[in-house]
């Protein structure tokens, strides 16, 4: 098989990767920034197909949390976070704030990709510098309303389904 | 030994098993149940610290870790910016009065988990965020594998068969412009897959673990 051939496949490869991947953000409540959470889930499930996608509030997910009865919310959803490959946060909305602020200190906060709006790029407040340097992406409202702010959400889970295949904690 | 099959379009039809036996359905948490990873929450428990200990009425319990508490130094753990608690002696006497010039054991005891948990915590921190920087240059060089037509990844299998090449050879190699082949050395060798030797690049042990990690997981043989 010629070298191309072999970055061709290792390509489709990558795009087909068991996957775990939550996304927090907005409720139901949330209007269009729930309806935004929506399509990037939908997204995701398009472009990689054996990712499993889920929302922190899917009744699935206690499940599979161990001794999930006798847990409080934010001690079930670190086990969440423990368990996925990556967590993107749209922080859009006071409870994936309060999530963010909770988990930045964790073992587990590299795989947070938090997603803020350039509005609040300067903001000098408590939970504005906690989120500084924690794999922040800000967006723009006009990266808002296209698709630009899901594909940079594509290339991210492209990195960590690569990174499972070179071994590395991404 | 990863399964594969190639259909007509080249497209995979049966997916690489990357995980062994972990499930699709975030089975992995009783994996981490299992491993015991300190951070994450378990179910409800009796507490082992002393003091509870002794309110549960475990009194020989109490004693033991009490005694246990006061052997414990740190003066030979050498990590930087961490300052650890020194050792505390505590004399055990049975029926101990409460005179001003006595010692309680339960305070100190407890003055002592304090101190601890506050080394460990940020102990905790300190390695934390060594994991957020470590994943964060992993990222970094899993992008540069990718960019550009997946440059990166085809200069470093390149760089694995020819040892040591300078980057105008490299450049008719893979096919790619001077400008490009500059960049994509640039990110492999700031992110430790490649390293330049006497002028010329050559693959690093973790440029190559990586390439051979690949190969392995998905059974694509990267060879130029």
């Amino acid at each position: 098989m010629s070298f191309k051939k072999s970055i061709k496949q290792l390509a489709a490869y990558v795009n087909v990767t068991e996957m775990a991947i939550l996304i927090w953000g907005p409720g139901g409540e949330g209007g269009e920034h729930y309806e935004k959470r929506e399509k990037i889930r939908q997204a995701i499930k398009n472009t990689f197909p054996q990712a499993d996608v889920h929302f922190s509030e899917d009744p699935e997910l206690k499940k599979i949390t161990p001794g999930a009865d006798e847990l409080t919310v934010p001690e079930q959803e670190l086990w969440h976070l423990g368990a996925c490959d990556v967590c993107i946060v749209l922080d859009t909305s006071k409870g994936a704030g309060e999530e963010v602020a909770h988990f930045v200190a964790s073992r587990f906060a590299y795989k947070l990709l938090i997603l803020t709006s350039d509005r609040y790029k300067d903001a000098t407040s408590f939970p504005a510098a906690l989120r500084q340097g924690k794999n922040q992406i800000f967006y723009s409202e006009e990266e808002y309303r296209s698709c630009s702010l899901t594909s940079r959400v594509m290339t991210r889970v492209e990195i960590n389904a690569l990174g499972k295949f070179a071994g590395l904690r991404t | 030994m990863a399964e594969k099959s190639e259909s007509i379009s080249g497209l995979p039809q049966r997916r690489p098993s990357l995980m062994g036996s972990r499930k699709p359905d975030w089975a992995n948490t009783w994996a981490l149940y299992a491993q015991g990873v300190s951070e994450l929450p378990r179910r409800r428990a009796m507490s082992h610290l002393p003091q509870d200990m002794a309110s549960y009425g475990f009194e020989p319990f109490y004693q033991a870790a009490v005694n246990l508490f006061s052997e414990v130094t740190y003066s030979n753990v050498n990590l930087p910016r961490v300052e650890f608690p020194g050792a505390i002696k505590i004399q055990i006497i049975p029926q101990l009065p409460t005179e001003d010039f006595s010692i309680r054991p339960l305070g100190i005891a407890s003055l002592y988990e304090s101190r601890l948990h506050e080394t460990q915590c940020a102990l905790q921190t300190a390695e934390n965020e060594k994991i957020i920087e470590e994943a964060c240059g992993n990222r970094d060089l899993i992008a540069t594998l990718m960019d550009d037509e997946w440059l990166g990844l085809r200069l470093l299998a390149q760089l694995r068969i020819s040892k040591a090449s300078s980057a105008t050879s490299l450049r008719s190699s893979v096919g790619a412009t001077l400008n490009s082949v500059a960049v994509g050395l640039a990110q492999l060798v700031r992110y430790g897959a490649a390293d330049v030797e006497d002028g010329f690049f050559v693959i690093t042990a973790r440029g190559s673990n990586i390439l051979t990690s690949i190969e392995k997981k998905s059974g694509v043989i990267l060879k130029p």
